[in-house]
């Protein structure tokens, strides 16, 4: 499923109190949080910390809390074990957590309240689409261009397809979703 | 080792020493767009109208304009360029970017000129290709500028006998997607030039 920035900017805009993010590695994580800098209103405030504590303070509850903590398991937990504190929140607490981590499983089995809390609120940039999706838009692409992706690319890389602006935007639809 | 083969070697190296990966080109590009939205040259809604997946970044459908196809940023109010448009697709591979092309295109202001459009290409870094007829004529990371290719270039055939229309391709040093964004507005409006000149005093 693709990932809109659109998704993002209403989720911190918002007064849903809690959010969660996504991130690959360290380096895709701190362009996240620049990220969500770029995109919170500017009449909000935004903080970056790494107490997931902080999102239960009364004097934070307007603000937009980029939670990155250490222990991302333990912030899970704690925010389950907490989940009514949430509520009294009028900006998000967008936790951050690593993508097929440890505390994504947490959150999925252990964490239920939180989960449905989350439903609708997370944002993964680089998530991966399911094979029916896969599925789905290769065989659109193949009607729009009569040749599978892996077919195009094909054609394309032996010269055979004009080398037009619409090429070269189609030449990475073709290898986003060529078969590997 | 020809220049040719130098200048493919460069951008090769270039992209594994500045290892960009998706979420760090798409916060690079929105920042830009973000001063270009407070120079009231596009809307600032712009930050919205991006999406990605796994290993592609795009202009969504959420963006108000089509360039065929194709969802485009609007922009407005350029020096050189009436009704300009915006369009980029950026994939990436475990390395980090891997091609992209970004695109603005327009009406030049000069009656009965034609359309006006400059873009920059990187092809598939690491795969191999045989467009073009070569390295020099075809570079991995490339420019082109002028008319758009249905407006004003006339069918030919190219050295290997195959008929496909003329097209010309500037090459380029390494530039990342923002950096490609930058050059394109600074091709369009004098007050977008990223790095003005120092004048000798």
């Amino acid at each position: 499923m693709s990932a809109l920035t659109g998704n993002l900017m209403t989720l911190l805009g918002g007064n849903d109190p809690v959010a969660v993010v996504f991130y690959r590695d360290d380096r895709s994580k701190e362009s996240i949080l620049e990220l969500c800098g770029l995109l919170a209103p500017r009449e909000r405030a935004v903080i970056e910390t790494d107490d997931v504590c902080d999102a239960f303070l009364q004097e934070l509850k307007d603000t937009v809390l980029l939670v990155v903590a250490h222990d991302e398991v333990d912030a899970v937990r704690t925010l389950e074990g907490q989940r009514d504190r949430l509520l009294e929140r009028d900006a998000p607490a967008v936790l951050f957590l690593m993508q097929s981590g440890a505390a994504e499983k947490v959150l999925n089995q252990e964490a239920p309240a939180l989960s449905s809390f989350l439903r609708g609120l997370a944002y993964d940039p680089e998530s991966s689409a399911s094979e029916g999706e896969i599925t789905r838009r290769r065989d659109e692409f193949q009607l729009r261009h009569l040749r599978t992706p892996s077919e195009w690319l094909g054609a394309w890389q032996r010269g055979e397809i004009e080398d037009t602006a619409g090429s070269n935007l189609t030449v990475q639809e073709a290898w986003a979703l060529r078969r590997a | 080792m020809s220049v040719w083969h130098e200048l493919k070697r460069h951008i090769e190296d270039r992209r594994e020493e500045r290892r960009a990966n998706l979420s760090e080109v798409q916060a690079s590009l929105i920042a830009r767009l973000i001063e270009i939205a407070d120079l009231r040259l596009c809307d600032r809604e712009v930050v919205g109208w991006f999406t990605s997946e796994r290993n592609k970044l795009t202009i969504s459908t959420s963006a108000p304009a089509k360039l065929d196809d194709w969802p485009a940023i609007p922009l407005k109010n350029l020096e050189h360029i009436d009704e300009p448009l915006l369009t980029l697709s950026v994939t990436f591979d475990k390395i980090g970017v891997r091609g992209y092309s970004i695109q603005l295109c327009g009406k030049r202001r000069i009656v009965g000129s034609p359309p006006w459009y400059a873009r920059v290409d990187l092809d598939g870094v690491g795969e191999s290709t045989n467009k073009g007829v070569g390295l020099c004529s075809h570079a991995l990371l490339h420019t082109h500028v002028g008319a758009s290719l249905g407006d004003d270039h006339v069918p030919s055939l190219d050295p290997r006998g195959e008929r496909k229309r003329f097209s010309t391709r500037v090459p380029t040093p390494w530039l990342l997607p923002v950096d490609a964004l930058n050059w394109l507005l600074a091709t369009a409006d004098r007050r977008l030039e990223p790095v003005p000149s120092v004048r000798a005093t």
